[in-house]
């Protein structure tokens, strides 16, 4: 069962279309590094803050290009069994069982039965090189900030000749590289040799008028001026000094809560009930509700 | 087509003012222009931005370089050095009536070659290699003696602004 190999956008302005029919606004700059990473076969590597859509990125691209997105999410302490392959221990001894009670123990045989694909848990990475027979995969590398820097050393490795190594089976190579995404918000410098390997691409926070075209996009149900008063009210408040700003998933959330709560305008009562959609610390809340929310209303009404 | 060793020197701009380009991204760079086109100066910033540049913190160097170093011609800040850029005095801008913009690094101008060659073998050693090569290319061997180095240095980072 194979597919058709993956069709890669013939220019920038066809990727940008592509992208737009998945609703996904992509800036000029970002379309160009998406668009090279394609044709250059590298990693893309995308910072930026939280919520400015690194992630989103990779799934938008996956269904523009027609093929499967695979997400390995990283955290601390991640490790090869978690992000490549493991065996299935309990399986394991499951058959040895059964083996034992049906027949005589063949050592040699018991061995060779118990590490084939069968006992074999498929991780991110090694799912990424399998998929590449049938059509190209995108694979997503979620905050890689936040794994460690030994997991950092191994990916290296393995984006660099896709490639995964199995004692017991042996070497399963990819048959085109897949499209590779890594994001970070750096939380923590990712080192320079991985960088470098990449496409790279700084994600900003949008602009007032990319922003109020994501919210018109997704929220079709909001209102014209609310969608420009909620855009503007988050564009003024990221410039306030908080722990973690509204990224724009949070700004799309709260349009869409003050559509199901009837509103079509921003006023300081609303705003200082829904606040917590817009932020998630409660410090933040805490030095934002009141009249700093006045004061940040009045400039949008202005 | 003057582009190829334009965007060699670009890249050696951006390598003089700090940034580390990597050779085959400069390789990519080149590759990837041809496919862009130069007709849009958007297009061709964030081609390469992309493959030039992979810290955040470069950005603002790069953009800067950038528009000093694509810029239009016959515009009067065309003779200006790239003191902005952070770059010292050793970066010369000429500027030849009807040819391409130069900008000749001057360690490797022609008339100071054997000069330097002589300087080269005079002061050679290994820890005089350590003082002018990037420490993202040091060897395992390199870096360990510049660890053995530095445990022979009486440094005292806390006492450094006690004489002011």
């Amino acid at each position: 069962m194979s597919r058709a190999p993956l069709a890669i956008p013939s220019s920038v302005d066809a990727l940008q279309e592509a992208l737009g029919r998945q609703q996904y606004i992509a800036e000029r700059a970002l379309a160009v590094s998406i668009y090279l990473a394609l044709r250059l076969k590298r990693p893309l590597f995308l910072e930026g803050e939280a919520g400015v859509g690194k992630t989103e990125v990779a799934k938008v691209l996956a269904a523009a290009l027609d093929t499967s997105l695979i997400r390995l999410q990283c955290y601390e302490g991640l490790d090869v069994s978690q992000a490549v392959y493991e065996w299935n221990y309990p399986r394991q001894l499951l058959e040895i069982r059964m083996i034992e009670t049906a027949r005589d123990l063949d050592r040699a045989a018991a061995t060779h039965e118990l590490f084939t694909e069968t006992f074999l848990i498929k991780r991110p990475l090694l799912r990424a090189i399998e998929e590449t027979r049938q059509r190209a995969p995108v694979l997503l590398i979620d905050e890689i900030d936040r794994a460690d820097e030994e997991f950092e050393g191994y990916l290296l490795e393995f984006l660099s000749d896709f490639q995964v190594t199995i004692p017991e089976l042996g070497t399963i190579r990819a048959a085109e590289p897949p499209i590779v995404v890594i994001t970070s918000n750096r939380t923590r410098e990712v080192h320079d040799a991985l960088k470098r390997r990449c496409v790279y691409s700084w994600i900003p926070y949008p602009d007032f008028e990319k922003e109020y075209r994501i919210v018109t996009g997704k929220v079709p149900g909001a209102p014209e001026r609310l969608a420009r008063q909620v855009t503007a009210f988050v564009q003024d408040l990221r410039t306030a000094d908080l722990y973690k700003a509204a990224g724009i998933s949070e700004t799309l959330d709260w349009a869409a809560a003050l559509v199901a709560l009837d509103r079509d305008v921003l006023d300081r009562h609303v705003i200082d009930e829904t606040l917590g959609i817009l932020l998630k610390n409660q410090e933040d809340i805490e030095a934002v509700r009141g009249d700093r929310v006045g004061a940040i209303l009045a400039r949008v009404l202005a | 087509m003057q582009l190829v060793p334009n965007l060699l020197l670009f890249g050696r701009v951006l390598r003089a003012t700090g940034v580390h380009v990597h050779r085959e991204r400069m390789v990519d760079a080149i590759q990837a222009t041809e496919w862009i086109g130069l007709r849009s100066r958007t297009d061709l910033r964030a081609t390469l931005s992309a493959l030039l540049v992979h810290r955040h913190e470069d950005l603002p160097l790069f953009n800067q370089a950038f528009d000093l170093f694509f810029r239009a011609h016959g515009s009067s800040a065309l003779d200006l050095p790239l003191f902005s850029l952070g770059e010292r005095a050793r970066v010369v801008m000429r500027r030849n009536a009807g040819a391409p913009q130069r900008l000749d690094l001057e360690s490797e101008s022609t008339e100071s070659d054997a000069a330097s060659a002589a300087f080269a073998i005079g002061a050679y050693s290994t820890v005089e290699v350590s003082r002018t090569k990037d420490f993202a290319d040091f060897t395992t061997s390199e870096l360990e003696a510049a660890r053995r180095f530095m445990l022979r240095m009486h440094w005292q980072p806390g006492f450094r602004l006690m004489g002011i």
